[in-house]
This record gives C-alpha cells, sequence and structure tokens, in this order.
C-alpha cells in the first residue's frame, strides 16, 4: 500500500524529513499498522511518532489512532499547535 | 472569508467589507493579534510561522460553520499570516458581524479561542539569537474548554426545543 506521509513542524525538524512516499512492506490497514512499521525505522521514529501529544490526520482530516487507512491516504502526522 | 496568507492585511479593507452587509449589521466585533516583542522573558527578533495548507483552511471553515450554527451571526472574517514576521507585526484578524452585540462579541472570543488550538498552525521562535518551536500553552486549551458548558447548553436547548415541538404535533394529532 503506498501513502503520502508528511511530517510538520517541529516533527519535520527532528525526523529530518517534510514529506515522502512511503510503500508499506505489509499491508497497513489501520493508522496504527503504518505508524508501528514506520517506527521501526529507530527509537528517534518510534518516539516522534508515538508521542501522545502528535495528531494525525488522514487525507487533511484529525482522526483517532485506530483509523482504517486506504492506500493512497495522505497521512500527516502534527506537533501541538501553537497559533495565533 | 478566509485566508491564510503571507501578506499584511488592511483593518479598514476588512471593517469595510464587514459593513457591506449593512443595514442588517447593528455591531462589528474585530479581534487583532499582534506579534509581542518579549515571550516568557526572551527578547523575541522575529517569528516564524507555517501551516498545513489545505487542512488550515478546511479547519477554520468547520470553526466558522460552529459559530454561525450557535450564534446569530451574519458575517466572519478571517485571516491568519504565515511566513517570517516581526514583533509589531499583525499576525492574526478575526472579525464578525450581527445584528446585536452580543452574539458578535461571543462569536468573535469563541473563533479565536478555538482558532487557538485547532488551526494546523506552528511559531517558531527566534529569541536571543535562537531558534525554537513553541510549545503549546495549557491556558490556551482552558480557554477553549470553558465554552464548552455553553455548547452543551446550547444544545440541550436545542433538543428541549427539539422535543417541545415533537409533543405540541402529537397533541395536534391526537
Amino acid at each position: 500500500m503506498d501513502f503520502q506521509v508528511r511530517y510538520l513542524a517541529r516533527l519535520r525538524d527532528e525526523l529530518q524529513c517534510s514529506e515522502e512516499r512511503y510503500s508499506s512492506l505489509q499491508p497497513c490497514n489501520t493508522l496504527e499498522e503504518l505508524i508501528s512499521e514506520l517506527a521501526t525505522r529507530g527509537e528517534l521514529w518510534r518516539e516522534a511518532l508515538t508521542d501522545p501529544s502528535v495528531s494525525v490526520a488522514v487525507n487533511k482530516v484529525l482522526v483517532e489512532r485506530n483509523s482504517p487507512l486506504n492506500s493512497g491516504d495522505e497521512v500527516a502526522f502534527l506537533p501541538p499547535v501553537t497559533v495565533g | 472569508m478566509i485566508s491564510v496568507q503571507q501578506e499584511d492585511f488592511s483593518l479598514s479593507d476588512e471593517y469595510r467589507a464587514l459593513r457591506e452587509d449593512a443595514p442588517r449589521v447593528g455591531a462589528i466585533v474585530t479581534f487583532t493579534g499582534l506579534v509581542r516583542d518579549r515571550n516568557e522573558g526572551a527578547a523575541v527578533s522575529s517569528l516564524c510561522l507555517e501551516h498545513y495548507p489545505g487542512m488550515t483552511e478546511q479547519v477554520l471553515e468547520d470553526l466558522v460553520a460552529q459559530a454561525t450554527a450557535r450564534w446569530d451571526i451574519i458575517n466572519v472574517r478571517i485571516i491568519h499570516r504565515v511566513g517570517r514576521l516581526e514583533p509589531d507585526d499583525q499576525i492574526v484578524f478575526v472579525g464578525v458581524n450581527s445584528a446585536h452585540r452580543s452574539d458578535a462579541f461571543a462569536a468573535c472570543e469563541f473563533l479565536m479561542d478555538a482558532l487557538k488550538t485547532t488551526a494546523p498552525i506552528w511559531k517558531q521562535e527566534v529569541a536571543d539569537g535562537s531558534a525554537r518551536w513553541l510549545d503549546a500553552r495549557n491556558e490556551d486549551s482552558e480557554r477553549l474548554a470553558s465554552w464548552e458548558p455553553e455548547l452543551q447548553r446550547n444544545e440541550q436547548l436545542q433538543k428541549n426545543e427539539q422535543k417541545r415541538q415533537n409533543q405540541q404535533q402529537q397533541g395536534g394529532e391526537s
């Protein structure tokens, strides 16, 4: 399954990656499965993506971590917002 | 009108646009946020704001829909700037017009509180020569949460009204 994955703001700096086309090794039918796969890249990735303060948007809508995924979805990891 | 933009904005242009709905308009409430020169004791030399294009606009549209459903308002204008900003620069604008002031005041304050905790926009601050991402403030979440009891109360009032109408209908049929 292919996903467009984005890392915003602080996460982009920490992971040294703003956006990537990710082809999953195993089928990722839920967000949790995709996060688990990305977390195998190392401790830095695991900590950043499993941080409960980090929100996740699928196709630009905030979702829970047990939400279903479809191939082609845009998945974005968002640190807590600091705006206004 | 919702805009996420790098350019500055003109308060008089925004005010004029909100007046275009006259003579229905009896009140215009506007809020403008500026970049402060100090944050947590450190001198701020500049800010860099980034957002998630596409999602920010959707979130703001949703907040305007919530405000329009809850208060008797006519029009809303929201502008949020992104990119590099310096102290004294305008950063955010929320303007609301309505027939009466109480709705415009409440909607404007709600929109600003909700925007601060839900719009995907992040500030990186350059202070005392070093850049750092700012942390979210609990105070902002608490301010948004303070609207919840009122929102729940409004929802309850709507449910009660629906119930009353249903009862009236049933009464009419029997």
